[in-house]
């Protein structure tokens, strides 16, 4: 199922090429094409060149890269106009492609993108069973700490996002089933199809696809009544400010953020003031350590460490 | 028997006048439901901002023949995704199912031309497009409309005349 989600929207004649490879999509990253380059695959963390019939490099044409745009914005990419601005486009299964090209700009701002020159696909795992190591530590006597899920780009957050969104949702030794808001924004949580979650995130779950974080928290908070809040890369001073305000409702929630430690958390004034403030109350580090998705630290509200990683990997 | 066959004879005539009144008579609804479309089209993506397969696929599965086919069926291509751009696709679809729709040539030629102007960047554009379109649509309605009324006049009146005609040279 995941394997055709991803071959179909690839050129054919790269569909064919990959599957050449004989690869096994579970564990395939990005695969990167550029125009007029090799086609590039990165696998377990490593780059791999696909290869052609006659051996050599595969060369990305220009009319793949134009015909793959076609089949990720499904021939309509005035659908994915605030996508396009950001510079990825979510597709079914949550993955994220990635465009560069040239920017067009009005007002001083990127409108859109147009001779996109460079796709990158990155796949989004679904790893049940991922948030495991981490209940203990973000539960007491089945109530949920406002948690912070901090790393890298491509560490894995959305990935344990989704999974505790499940084991929320459904319920587990550490916590009781309780109803989950999701706002996915980027479909990258739920990978929605027509509003419908591909992933699994629960029976208790509500999504609210595509829609702006902080309108969305908001939207969801009044119409759903959720115990649980969970969104993806909170960032803006919007975002923050919605976090706050869905917080003194009386809702649990568990975010993520960009950033490699809680150091460098701390150097971004929006967070700065959140750790200061102490409004979340467990602070979860992922790190690419032997595996991708390894929990490198959990800190408390203080921002004292509560568990260091040994030999234990999670995702 | 003679007066027998010279009434059969008009009666065949003047029913061929009115088949032939009829088919200009179905041009004109032709293109006012080929608005009809461009307008759903144009609330899709207005309104939902539908992609173009999610949009045929619910206007088609509501639409009446051929263009129910027409665009269930582009709606399939493009989830076949086989290396076909969506001009193609659409062009194609135009030219196979709507070839016998009963739309005016240049209007046909117009609408297969037009697959090249969609699923562009822009939203606003995309809408604008479909607009004028539209307008293209409804002048052609109205020069059709104009010609309409002479022309079915004109096909009836032939219709009784050559039924006569005919008589007049077996007679």
């Amino acid at each position: 199922m995941q394997k055709d989600r991803v071959m179909n929207v690839l050129p054919r004649s790269i569909r064919t090429a990959v599957g050449r490879e004989q690869l096994d999509i579970s564990r395939l990253q990005e695969l990167r094409l550029r125009a007029e380059k090799p086609l590039i695959l990165i696998c377990d963390g490593r780059e791999r060149i696909v290869r052609d019939q006659r051996d050599e490099p595969y060369m990305v044409t220009e009319e793949e890269v134009r015909e793959m745009l076609q089949y990720i914005s499904n021939y309509s990419l005035y659908a994915y106009e605030q996508e396009m601005k950001q510079g990825f486009i979510t597709v079914e299964g949550g993955h994220r492609v990635g465009l560069t090209g040239q920017a067009v700009i009005e007002n001083g701002r990127v409108k859109n993108l147009r001779y996109v020159s460079s796709i990158n696909l990155r796949m989004s795992h679904e790893v049940l069973g991922c948030a495991d190591l981490v209940f203990p530590y973000i539960t007491r006597e089945g109530r949920l700490y406002h948690t912070l899920i901090i790393s890298p780009p491509g560490c894995g957050k959305t990935t344990l996002l989704r999974d505790l969104v499940r084991q929320i949702s459904d319920g587990n030794r550490w916590i009781d089933g309780m109803a989950v808001g999701v706002v996915d924004e980027r479909s990258e949580i739920g990978g929605c199809y027509r509003g419908i979650p591909q992933n699994q995130l629960g029976m208790r779950t509500d999504i609210l696809d595509g829609c702006p974080k902080a309108e969305g928290m908001t939207m969801m908070l009044r119409s759903m009544s959720p115990k649980v809040l969970a969104v993806d890369e909170i960032g803006t001073a919007e975002d923050v400010h919605a976090v706050e305000y869905a917080m003194h409702c009386g809702c649990r929630l568990i975010a993520t953020a960009h950033a490699d430690s809680m150091e460098e958390l701390r150097r971004k004034p929006l967070f700065d003031r959140m750790v200061a403030e102490k409004r979340f109350e467990r602070y979860v580090i992922l790190e690419n350590g032997e595996q991708v998705g390894q929990v490198g630290g959990i800190f408390d509200c203080r921002g004292s460490l509560i568990y260091r990683a040994a030999a234990a990997d999670l995702c | 028997m003679k007066p027998a066959g010279a009434v059969l004879v008009i009666i065949a005539t003047s029913a061929w006048g009115i088949t032939a009144a009829q088919m200009f008579q179905n041009q004109y609804e032709q293109l006012k439901y080929l608005q009809k479309i461009i307008c759903l089209l144009r609330s899709e993506i207005r309104y939902a901002r539908s992609y173009l397969g999610e949009a045929f696929s619910q206007i088609g599965r509501k639409a009446e023949s051929p263009y129910k086919e027409w665009l269930l069926e582009m709606c399939g291509r493009m989830e076949d995704r086989n290396g076909t751009v969506f001009e193609e696709i659409w062009e194609a679809g135009v030219l196979e199912r709507l070839k016998d729709a009963g739309l005016p040539k240049n209007t046909l030629g117009r609408l297969a031309a037009f697959g090249s102007q969609l699923g562009m960047a822009d939203a606003e554009m995309q809408i604008k497009l479909l607009d004028l379109f539209r307008e293209e649509i409804e002048q052609t309605m109205n020069e059709v409309q104009e010609e309409m009324r002479m022309k079915i006049r004109l096909c009836h009146c032939l219709g009784v005349m050559s039924g006569i005609f005919i008589i007049i040279l077996l007679v």
